[in-house]
């Protein structure tokens, strides 16, 4: 078996259809959407096509937990112990263990939705920050960035759960976010430990994870306001690791991204 | 004969026919029985993507009034494509609700608009059930998914549910009951309108 | 009277010596500690190339297992008067590497029953039984806390030789399949059958040699 699995070789069953980023970046409906009051997009039983949305958002934790599995697998055996002490792979290898159980939680919540494993489609960007060559550039993407847009999703998923009195929903994000905390707090140590005479090395690594963020908070899909969808989760980022700078430049970035989807609207608007 | 008009003709932002859909509400308004000499129209509000899957379905003026977003048809796993399973299945269920006001107990049922939505979801419930009575592949546990969240994760709403989904006939008076019962009569008012999707329609 | 108990109780049939000194044992333990992580790294490795979903979830976790076999070994290891865990964490052979890397060879997605096979029906059984040997030969007195580790790696063991043995089963479900099945595990039992198991010849013990006969 090689190393260093590519994004393209990821192995699926017939159920699962891959979406290209491309379709969903250049979709024609975007700019006409901008444009749309449905409301305020934080997760509320009040929302339009709020069940919908919610089983749409659970498919793409689910299929977002197989990749995270996946690359914390793939980790265990891309390095050689130079450049991946066994410490660390021994943490990577507990994440393996945790995003199985993810996985099979999803499962089961899928079952409580009532959606279908496979049922919309499923985008492999978590995957591709785990591809990167660089140990310390994958646990700042995929252990920084990406599990701590986790720790968000997750929260805001229990929210929704405690508002609608939905007790399994609940539990099982609570569950799942614990766990997540965890992740990022592995991200954020080794990232000390293995960038501490490096200071070049680290700053990329974070630069890498500031783009990642960035990607995640195109749109104002997270924030700290009721116009965002997913909620930045301060209290949980701060037990992970994550310092009250950090969690400032995450929203100064999530704001960004919000400015930024207005003017394409202001533009889109002018335009038509 | 009434006429039978889809909107718009044609799409342009998604993968859709107008012919179609056309065809296939003509098909299955006759199947289901509604009258021939009442008005059709059903406008799909293209630039709504799926997962915003919203429907509305009235009688005005004595004709038939009917508009989902785009995301009702759309196919799950492939932006922008027409998926005929759901289109039939959405279709079914709109027609099934007008046909209800016309003459099958809902006569006096406030427009899609006001309805609450624990009123929508049941009738939503009794409208799935029969859908899925008439061969369609319905998921009833996403059904039930639905009505929990707006009648409560509790035994009541789910014996509720579970009444609503197998009985062939129901009045509009039922189903305020049903809200009463299972305490979707006492949620406070939404702050959002149930139109709120098509209002910012531009179609 | 006298109230002085006697150091060890009636039921407490403990002896001395083990069969393995503290060189041997630390020798042994490098050994496993080198084909725990050999065996982890190729299943985290896995997950990502095998398509069957429960196959992937079990997998996950088997990971995280071996994983933890090794730290246990780890941690061990500096208790041998071994502090340098790295020199001492070796294959037993030339031939145990050629049978990791035989067994770590496919990749490809419909590859999954040979993937297993070389798991779960020659390495972990083969890890089982010099686990085994070594808990039952080992002093209970002098080695206790490697028949801790022993014990719990084992019970790991086992359970995850379980849960592979019934997705073998489960996948292995036509004529050709159990041919390949078949054909993977003899490949690879010949592999580790020229390495002497998985801390080379002695991995098991060895049959004594037939005593003269006597008058």
């Amino acid at each position: 078996m090689k190393r260093h699995l590519p994004e393209s070789e990821l192995a699926r069953d017939e159920r699962f259809r891959r979406n290209k980023i491309e379709d969903q970046i250049f979709d024609p409906r975007n700019i006409a959407m901008s444009t749309r009051d449905l409301g305020p997009a934080q997760m509320a039983v009040d929302r339009p096509a709020i069940s919908e949305r919610s089983r749409s958002l659970m498919h793409g934790i689910f299929v977002g937990e197989i990749q995270a599995l996946e690359g914390a697998g793939r980790t265990c055996y891309d390095f050689d112990d130079a450049d991946a002490p066994f410490a660390l792979k021994l943490d990577m290898a507990r994440q393996c263990w945790d995003e199985s159980r993810h996985v099979e939680i999803s499962c089961k919540l899928a079952e409580h939705m009532g959606s279908d494993i496979g049922e919309y489609g499923e985008s492999t960007f978590l995957y591709a920050a785990a591809c990167n060559p660089d140990p310390v550039m994958r646990l700042c993407g995929v252990n920084r960035a990406l599990e701590g847009l986790a720790i968000d999703v997750f929260s805001s998923m229990k929210a929704f759960g405690e508002s609608t009195q939905d007790p399994i929903l609940t539990y099982c994000e609570d569950w799942m976010l614990a766990d997540e905390v965890t992740h990022v707090k592995m991200g954020s140590d080794w990232l000390r430990r293995l960038t501490d005479t490096d200071p070049d090395r680290r700053e990329r690594a974070l630069e890498f994870q500031r783009t990642v963020d960035k990607v995640f908070s195109l749109g104002g899909f997270r924030g700290e306001s009721e116009e965002n969808p997913i909620q930045i989760t301060r209290r949980f980022r701060e037990l992970a690791g994550f310092s009250t700078e950090e969690c400032d430049e995450l929203a100064e970035i999530a704001a960004q991204a919000m400015e930024d989807a207005r003017t394409m609207v202001a533009a889109a608007a002018a335009a038509s | 004969m009434g006429t039978i008009t889809v909107t718009p003709d044609p799409f342009n932002l998604v993968e859709f026919d107008t012919a179609t859909i056309r065809r296939l509400v003509e098909e299955i308004a006759g199947s289901l029985g509604l009258p021939t000499d009442v008005d059709i129209s059903l406008t799909v509000d293209e630039a709504v993507p799926h997962p915003i899957v919203a429907t509305m379905a009235d009688v005005v003026d004595g004709a038939i009034d009917l508009w989902c977003t785009g995301g009702c048809f759309e196919a799950r796993d492939k932006t922008r494509a027409f998926s005929e399973r759901h289109a039939r299945a959405e279709i079914t269920a709109m027609l099934l609700r007008t046909r209800d006001r016309l003459s099958g107990g809902f006569e006096s049922a406030p427009s899609d608009a006001e309805l609450l939505p624990g009123e929508r979801t049941a009738w939503d419930c009794y409208t799935m059930g029969r859908v899925g009575a008439l061969g369609h592949n319905v998921h009833r546990q996403k059904r039930r998914y639905d009505f929990r969240l707006q009648h409560g994760f509790t035994d009541a709403a789910d014996a509720a549910f579970d009444r609503l989904w197998a009985t062939p006939s129901t009045t509009w008076g039922a189903i305020r009951e049903v809200c009463v019962e299972t305490g979707a009569a006492d949620r406070p008012k939404p702050k959002l309108p149930a139109d709120l999707v098509r209002r910012g329609s531009r179609v | 009277m006298s109230t002085a108990r006697a150091p060890f109780a009636p039921w407490d049939r403990r002896e001395l010596p083990g069969i393995f000194g503290v060189e041997e044992t630390a020798r042994r333990i490098g050994n496993y500690r080198w084909t725990e992580m050999r065996l982890f790294e190729a299943l985290g490795g896995w997950v990502a190339t095998i398509p069957e979903l429960d196959v992937k979830m079990v997998l996950g976790r088997h990971c995280y297992h071996h994983a933890w076999h090794a730290e246990l070994w780890t941690k061990r290891l500096p208790e041998l008067r071994e502090m340098n865990v790295e020199r001492m964490t070796q294959p037993a052979n030339d031939e145990m590497v050629a049978f990791v890397k035989a067994l770590t060879e496919p990749e490809a997605p419909e590859l999954t029953i040979e993937k297993l096979v070389g798991v779960y029906r020659v390495l972990i059984p083969r890890t089982i039984a010099a686990y085994t040997y070594h808990l039952n030969g080992t002093s209970a007195i002098t080695d206790s806390p490697t028949q801790r580790s022993l014990s719990h790696a084992l019970q790991d063991e086992f359970e995850g030789w379980r849960d592979g043995e019934m997705l073998l089963q489960s996948l292995i479900d036509a004529p050709d399949k159990v041919e390949r099945a078949i054909r993977r595990q003899g490949e690879l039992e010949a592999l580790i059958t020229a390495a002497g198991g998985i801390t080379g010849p002695g991995s098991i013990g060895s049959q004594p040699a037939p005593e003269e006969a006597t008058v």
